[in-house]
């Protein structure tokens, strides 16, 4: 039974008075019965793993080593626990190992064939088909009619200059959530079905405001959930209705 | 399309018969139907499909399938037919590929996850079978996992169990070949 190599190679290094070294090694030395997996403190492994990964914030190492202690952590369960009142014939040490050896060649044999699909699947991103229902993407994609963003972002900025020219009264801490102002803006669509873009984006606002309602608006453009129009250079933001969506 | 059809006479649409000219016409409304989707066309539905109109064996289809698939291959195409999901593709040849892709950057699908791929790996196996039973194997929870390739349609629900709580049982899907290049499933198991 094979362990692939890279797991063998793991940057996370256990340290114990009887071992040292990787998770995997550890595994492979329990299933090949050279270490008793009751005399591992799988506490201590834990421990060395979260101060590991307070250092290095490595994912790929991080999940599988969790993977390993995972079947450490059922294999000493699998010894420590008491056997269930059954009738199924009783097992004795030699058997448990067997069976174990046996759960884990199979779950080796599938890490190894998900390695074959990703290996597959990294392939196939070589060859390209043709795209499904061209026509209907493009026309779900755009946000913005007969505006272009460079038409979006003069308007802004103008009325960035406008709202600065305002004269200030009093200084208030604000502090703006794009994803409460997404829900402020399907709201005020749901009861106006289209609305003015100079209504929305009033000199009344703060800059902190305006940039938080811009950066939403451009959000539900992606999210083809509204679409930017321009009616007789009146610029007009327009609930998109969910069909069409 | 109407002039090619209106070439191909019933009472000719034998294979015994079947002439060089109306072999060229065949072939022209099988590239086209390949060339008009994006996924796998099997036999069964081109010859539904040309049936509609005329009569024409599978026997026949297949031949000129594959007389086109080398067709395309002697003559150095950009793309070539490949046999996926038991059914046939039009797709662009390897060596293209740093081209093409530069013209759909935007298309690169997301890879899937190791421990996605792994449940993936033994729902191929092992199929139909039940999460606890992937559970079994893998030692961790795979409700992401199963959820996550659900969603991306590449397993999907196929029977119950007939156990406590009747559990749902797994399958691969037709997907699951085309994302992998697969014709059939006994291709990679």
């Amino acid at each position: 039974m094979d362990i692939p190599s890279h797991f063998l190679l793991s940057s996370f290094q256990i340290r114990m008075s009887a071992f040292k070294g990787s998770c995997a090694n550890l595994l492979l030395l329990v299933q090949s019965k050279e270490i008793d997996i009751l005399e591992v403190v799988l506490l201590e492994i834990a421990h060395q793993l979260k101060e590991y990964l307070e250092k290095n914030q490595n994912l790929d190492v991080a999940a599988e080593a969790c993977q390993c202690i995972a079947h450490l952590l059922f294999l000493k369960s699998g010894q420590l626990l008491p056997k269930p009142l059954s009738e199924e014939p009783h097992l004795d040490g030699e058997e448990i190992r067997l069976q174990t050896l046996k759960f884990l060649a199979e779950y080796t044999r599938f890490k190894e064939i998900a390695g074959q699909l990703t290996a597959r699947e990294e392939g196939q991103r070589r060859f390209f088909t043709r795209f499904p229902q061209q026509e209907q993407q493009k026309e779900i994609g755009h946000g913005l009619d007969e505006v272009t963003f460079d038409d979006l972002k003069l308007l802004f900025s103008k009325i960035i200059a406008r709202s600065a020219q305002k004269p200030k009264v009093t200084l208030v801490d604000e502090e703006w959530d794009v994803a409460t102002l997404v829900t402020w803006f399907e709201k005020r669509l749901y009861i106006q079905k289209k609305i003015l873009f100079e209504e929305i984006f009033s000199v009344e606002k703060t800059r902190g405001e305006l940039i938080a309602l811009l950066l939403a608006l451009l959000e539900m453009i992606k999210q083809t959930k509204v679409r930017v129009v321009r009616e007789e250079e009146i610029i007009y933001i327009i609930q998109l209705h969910e069909k069409d969506s | 399309m109407k002039k090619i059809l209106n070439f191909l006479q019933p009472k000719v649409l034998k294979s015994d018969e079947a002439t060089p000219d109306l072999n060229r016409e065949l072939k022209r409304i099988i590239e086209g139907l390949l060339f008009a989707t994006h996924v796998a066309l099997s036999l069964n539905k081109i010859q539904q499909i040309i049936e509609t109109q005329y009569p024409v064996t599978k026997a026949q289809l297949n031949k000129l399938m594959h007389a086109l698939k080398e067709e395309y291959q002697t003559e150095k195409r950009g793309f070539r037919i490949d046999e996926i999901a038991e059914g046939f593709l039009l797709r662009t040849i390897e060596e293209v590929h740093p081209f093409v892709e530069q013209l759909h950057r935007e298309r690169r699908t997301e890879k899937l996850s190791k421990a996605a791929t792994e449940v993936l790996a033994i729902i191929a196996y092992k199929q139909p079978i039940t999460r606890r039973e992937i559970e079994e194997i893998r030692g961790v929870d795979c409700t992401s996992s199963v959820a996550n390739l659900i969603e991306r349609g590449l397993i999907e629900i196929i029977g119950q169990k007939e156990a406590v709580g009747r559990p749902n049982q797994y399958g691969i899907t037709k997907k699951f070949l085309h994302h992998f290049g697969l014709k059939t499933l006994q291709d990679f198991v």
